[in-house]
């Protein structure tokens, strides 16, 4: 099925659970399929089915507007690993963010949607999501370093 | 272009969503300032390293496919249902149309039979004044000049009736010899509207009813006929198969 993957991988970012986060993509699918007759044939199937997903977002409330749990850690998880901790960090600063914030990055960043593209799958002017794209760069950027700066200041006191 | 419109254009810039009229302008502020490239270069860097991060992680959709695919199939199982019900439903409501239609505008499905059901209703049922000619020797010196012989005349109705009179009237803009037939008792009136001049094959009875009047059609190779009673349809058919059998 093409693009579950994807919006998924958005989805579990925006919602509290794995099982909220599946059941948006679900509705998400089922939504498409049975509105598929009202796709422009000239438009991204892509960003009409993210467009769907937002507005399924969106239109279930608060309830699913909380920060996301973290992707559950398995077995290997637990030794010391550079790249995952890496990966952690990245994945905790993001938890961090607002979700409008959070939203234009895993759009665009993460799933490679244009400022255009990102305005119409959420219905905001594109000078907003540059706006908000700048400001979650930056924050992140901001978390990264002082989160980076105190796993250092930590590595150096253990030796 | 200053600073501030440079950063503002960094996400642009990043997407390759700049013209190349801005997108010169954005690289040329950035050959001479160097914290502005810094910036684009650490934007750049920052998306790489989110997008390595995230891509990373394992997602699975298949348990989510196949419960969507589950639930389209059952979608379109209940889809093909309700279009059954919907179908069956169109079906009972054209009978009904059809049926209605046939009830409530039979007159100008054959506006010759209503034509001939309203004159017996006005001149046999409610007696309404016409000339009227009781010999038969006068009725058969008219319908002859209509092509019907006297044979046709006396011996279309079965023994239980006998002639009592006859005219010619015009019925949708055609002259019929419009013959009254009466039973014994002289309580049954049966009219007979003939045309000697529109002749065709084909002997079969065909019946409508107007309100109270039946209409029993039919051809022969020599006549057209209608009759018309306030009898029953079946009367009317029964009396048009005989006529239709001695002419």
């Amino acid at each position: 099925m093409p693009h579950a993957r994807s919006l998924l991988r958005v989805a579990r970012r925006l919602t509290s659970g794995a099982s909220a986060a599946e059941d948006l993509v679900q509705e998400t699918l089922l939504s498409g399929w049975r509105s598929f007759h009202q796709f422009r044939p000239d438009s991204n199937i892509r960003a009409w089915l993210f467009r769907i997903l937002m507005n399924n977002f969106y239109a279930q409330g608060r309830k699913l507007r909380s920060v996301p749990a973290l992707v559950p850690l398995t077995a290997e998880d637990h030794t010391f690993d550079p790249v995952l901790d890496e990966k952690m960090e990245v994945s905790r600063a993001l938890n961090t963010l607002e979700t409008d914030h959070r939203t234009v990055l895993l759009l665009g960043v993460v799933e490679g949607f244009t400022c255009r593209e990102i305005a119409g799958i959420l219905n905001i002017p594109v000078g907003t999501v540059m706006s908000r794209l700048s400001r979650a760069r930056q924050t992140m950027r901001n978390r990264l370093s002082s989160s980076s700066r105190g796993l250092a200041y930590a590595a150096r006191a253990i030796e | 272009m200053t600073c501030s419109e440079a950063a503002s254009l960094i996400p642009l810039y990043l997407t390759g969503e700049l013209d190349e009229a801005r997108a010169h302008e954005f690289l040329r502020h950035t050959h001479v300032c160097a914290d502005c490239a810094r910036e684009a270069s650490d934007q750049a860097a920052f998306d790489a390293r989110m997008r390595a991060a995230i891509l990373s992680e394992p997602v699975d959709p298949a348990a989510i496919e196949r419960r969507v695919m589950q639930k389209i199939a059952a979608e379109k199982a209940a889809r093909t249902r309700r279009w059954g019900f919907a179908a069956a439903g169109i079906a009972a409501l054209l009978t009904i149309g059809v049926y209605g239609y046939r009830t409530a505008f039979r007159p100008y499905a054959n506006p010759t039979f209503a034509a001939a059901a309203r004159d017996h209703q006005l001149e046999i049922e409610n007696h309404q004044p016409r000339k009227w000619r009781t010999d038969l020797v006068s009725v058969t010196e008219v319908a002859a000049r209509e092509g019907i012989s006297t044979a046709e005349i006396t011996r279309l109705a079965p023994a239980s009736y006998h002639f009592e009179e006859g005219k010619l009237c015009m019925l949708n803009g055609r002259l019929y010899l419009h013959l009254v037939y009466t039973d014994a008792a002289g309580n049954r009136r049966v009219s007979v509207f003939l045309d000697g001049r529109n002749q065709s094959t084909g002997t079969s009875v065909n019946t409508s009813s107007f309100g109270t009047e039946n209409v029993a059609g039919f051809s022969t190779g020599s006549v057209t006929a209608m009759v018309v009673t306030d009898q029953s349809r079946a009367a009317a058919r029964e009396f048009a198969r005989y006529a239709a059998s001695a002419i």
